[in-house]
């Protein structure tokens, strides 16, 4: 009995030392000034904000998560710019030889990271895979009849119709090895001329980079770049808080108070191509009548809404696309909140007592159920009853495309810069993707993207969004920043609108 | 005791199957088309029939069972639809992982429930007893996300001495082997507890104690070893459920194991990793309890004599 007494006497003392190092420990250190790591000492932990859900450019050309990561290993002719403009990459220059054949010029000098020059016959190769996978870029390189290597540096695009808008689809085009071109295995691993490349991938958990040695351009200051896959929100919160991660893709609001408490963190909101919008079913009465669109649309005081749930971190738009993209311009008489005037619409429009109607989410969206709840109860106020349904992500999908929905909200992105990327492929006839059809608008949008002049085409794409105001297909709710939360150690971050970081200029300081 | 162990054999193939079935049948009644999902939003529903096609959903559901199942015994279960990959390549990349959480859950659970157990035994309704089945029970009742996630604002946030996620070391392994450790030490502690207790009153017990052998002699070995035949019981269930992935801790911590693979390929509708990943799982189980199994028929004879 003695000894069993000892025991609980030893285990109680263990335990008393263990709370009082517990709680005599402080986690804060002292910043040191700014000074540069050592290369050795150049590894940064980058948790972004998108799943990967393959390294396979062609596959998943518009994954936000893919291109975060191989806009770094693998490059494009053109890249785009903060104000979303093709700017040479692995073209030095381009020109219209023929209204209909875009001639680029490529970089001399350029290596694969295994030291395989590049040449024309690698962007053959590269477009061969793209084009053959019919993934997601697809309808945006239908334009596109033919290509050819004219010499080892000389690339043509053929397409059926001069386009206008080519150049920012082509951004997304990354050029891998042309002998790979029908190689999975490869490309889910591919070797490119960008700044990185990939040392280790391990799905839904990292990817590492390594600074590619051999780049042609200026070598990365960064040794080693890892993306932590991360998806809890407390656990990447907590990464950041101790130094696990040093960069935090996107900070949802809700985290802004415990972020912005953290001493030794900065966090910068930018300017990006993601925005969110209601779309109504148009092809589905009593949704067919614009009256009841426009009325539906005033009955929400969308930047009360807006602010009060995501603060800072959004802003109403003036527009169906983001003012970051080129052409989203300020479209006249677009609907404002006036429940009133929403009431006498709907009257008009033959329903003085109000309609009822369902609108689709995605519980993939976090806080989209409560800006839904928001619209909801001002609806109700005005005599319209909304039920929500909300739906994980694959079924809402097969309910999405099926056009089984009444209105549904989503988050989206004008992932090319460019208002024909989300009004052009979302809105004209053809594309029937929420029952709307507007023929002007069609010739609108066709001319816009024929046309190479930007003053031309923005004045088009304003003739467009004024038009889409007065028939409100939908509502543009509000369009997102990218919250960036970086240890102060890391510098030089610099967060385009594609949020498609170039990490080759980043480097650390102790 | 040859026939016995044909006999758990045939039954575990038997098992095996039937999962492979039941899986196979599960995920072609989800709502959702893996063809749409990678197609994305913007494709027409040309490229997703196309797509389809390349997948080979469109053929017949019979079809696609007979090369799953001729697939499944080869151990090749195609590729991963997102990552263009072998399945059985994304498992083997994070089953080791998931190996080593066990192993070291399963070992820190008996070094510390056994003892536990022992001394809440020899202290009956006295103080250390009833601290040890009071604490026993709060931590069974206690989810372990919740853990998971204290543990985490503790050690990693607060403290910060451990990191939060990924396996970035040894010390990445610290949290979630406690986590998952721990309702298996409170069900272990109770169950050694519980068996003592019951050989306590035996009488090759009394019989040691009237020899006038010591407490500790008289628990180890001869106590102990009758008690110990439910508590291999209970430790080869709980290895082989920690072996097939603990998917709540696995993605509280975004720890890179099977059962977070599992939980991103149902999200993706990516069959072939489902697929896969579920006859794994089953199959590590199925194994650990037929080994299990032929231990307690080797501990006791009785066993393998039953039909």
């Amino acid at each position: 009995m003695t000894s069993t007494r000892k025991c609980w006497e030893g285990l109680a003392a263990a335990v008393a030392v263990a709370v009082i190092a517990l709680t005599g420990l402080s986690g804060a250190e002292a910043a040191s000034p700014a000074e540069r790591l050592p290369d050795n000492q150049q590894n940064l932990t980058f948790v972004p904000n998108f799943g990967v859900p393959s390294l396979d450019s062609a596959m998943v050309p518009l994954e936000m998560g893919t291109n975060q990561i191989m806009s770094n290993v693998l490059q494009a002719l053109v890249t785009l710019d903060k104000k979303s403009i093709p700017q040479p990459q692995l073209a030095t220059s381009w020109k219209w030889t023929t209204p209909t054949s875009l001639q680029f010029k490529l970089r001399e000098g350029v290596t694969f990271s295994d030291g395989q020059p590049f040449t024309s016959a690698d962007v053959v190769g590269s477009f061969d895979r793209f084009i053959a996978k019919k993934a997601t870029l697809s309808a945006a390189l239908s334009i596109i009849t033919s290509y050819t290597a004219d010499d080892p540096t000389t690339f043509t695009i053929n397409t059926s119709a001069p386009t206008g808008t080519l150049l920012g689809v082509l951004s997304l085009v990354k050029i891998g090895q042309g002998t790979h071109s029908t190689d999975d295995v490869w490309w889910g691993k591919p070797i490119g001329t960008g700044p990185f490349v990939i040392t280790s991938y391990v799905a839904n958990d990292h990817v590492k980079l390594t600074r590619n040695d051999t780049y042609w351009g200026e070598k990365a200051k960064l040794k080693t770049l890892t993306f932590s896959l991360i998806t809890d929100t407390n656990a990447k919160i907590t990464a950041l808080a101790n130094g696990q991660a040093h960069v935090l893709g996107d900070v949802i609001y809700d985290q802004f108070p415990t972020v912005k408490a953290m001493e030794n963190v900065t966090l910068t909101p930018a300017d990006a191509l993601t925005y969110y919008f209601l779309w109504f079913n148009n092809a589905k009465s009593p949704l067919t009548d614009p009256k009841v669109r426009r009325a539906m649309w005033m009955a929400l005081d969308l930047p009360t809404i807006v602010q009060s749930l995501y603060g800072e971190t959004a802003s109403p738009m003036d527009s169906f696309c983001p003012s970051s993209a080129f052409g989203c311009v300020t479209a006249a008489d677009m609907p404002s909140y006036d429940p009133k005037g929403a009431k006498a619409l709907l009257a008009e429009a033959g329903y003085p007592n109000g309609l009822t109607a369902d609108i689709l989410l995605n519980t993939s969206n976090a806080g989209m159920d409560t800006l839904v709840s928001a619209f909801v109860s001002q609806w109700k106020a005005v005599g319209i009853t909304v039920k929500p349904r909300a739906q994980d992500p694959t079924t809402w999908l097969a309910d999405f495309s099926a056009h089984n929905w009444d209105m549904v909200v989503n988050p989206n992105a004008t992932i090319t810069g460019d208002a024909d990327y989300t009004l052009n492929r979302l809105y004209n006839c053809a594309a029937n993707r929420l029952g709307y059809c507007n023929p002007k608008l069609d010739a609108l949008f066709t001319k816009a993207q024929q046309s190479s002049d930007p003053s031309e085409r923005t004045a088009l794409y304003q003739q467009a969004v004024n038009i889409m105001a007065q028939d409100a297909p939908g509502i543009p709710m509000f369009q997102t920043k990218s919250n960036v939360a970086a240890l102060k150690s890391v510098q030089d971050l610099s967060i385009p609108p594609t949020e498609f970081i170039d990490w080759s200029t980043v480097y650390l300081t102790k | 005791m040859l026939g016995y162990v044909v006999r758990r054999l045939l039954l575990a193939i038997f098992v095996l199957w039937g999962v492979a079935t039941v899986v196979f049948i599960i995920v072609r009644m989800v709502p959702a088309d893996p063809a749409l999902l990678i197609a994305g939003q913007t494709a027409t529903p040309e490229q997703v029939a196309s797509l389809r096609q390349q997948m080979g959903l469109d053929r017949p559901l019979t079809a696609q069972y007979v090369q799953y199942l001729g697939q499944a015994v080869t151990g090749d279960f195609g590729n991963s639809y997102t990552h263009n990959v072998p399945a059985v390549y994304l498992i083997g990349q994070v089953l080791p992982n998931t190996a080593l959480l066990a192993v070291l859950a399963c070992t820190l659970a008996i070094v510390v429930s056994i003892p536990l157990g022992v001394l809440a035994a020899l202290q009956v309704n006295r103080i250390g007893d009833r601290l040890v089945t009071t604490v026993s029970l709060i931590i069974q009742a206690l989810p372990g996300f919740w853990i998971g996630v204290v543990m985490l604002l503790v050690f990693s946030r607060s403290l910060k001495w451990l990191p939060s996620a990924g396996l970035v070391g040894a010390q990445s392994l610290i949290l979630p082997t406690i986590v998952l450790a721990l309702p298996f030490i409170a069900i272990l502690t109770r169950l050694t507890r519980s068996g003592l207790i019951e050989v306590n009153g035996e009488g090759y017990i009394n019989t040691a104690r009237a020899k006038g052998l010591g407490e500790l002699t008289v628990v180890f070995p001869h106590a102990i070893r009758n008690a110990l035949i439910p508590i291999v019981t209970v430790i080869g269930l709980q290895f082989g459920t920690l072996l097939g992935g603990a998917v709540v801790t696995e993605t509280v911590f975004s720890f890179p194991g099977i059962g977070k693979l599992l939980v991103s390929s149902i999200q993706l509708r990516d069959y072939n990793v489902l697929q896969a990943s579920v006859l794994v799982i089953a199959a590590t189980f199925v194994i650990v309890n037929l080994l299990v199994d032929l231990l307690y028929a080797y501990i006791d004879p009785r066993v393998r004599l039953s039909k």
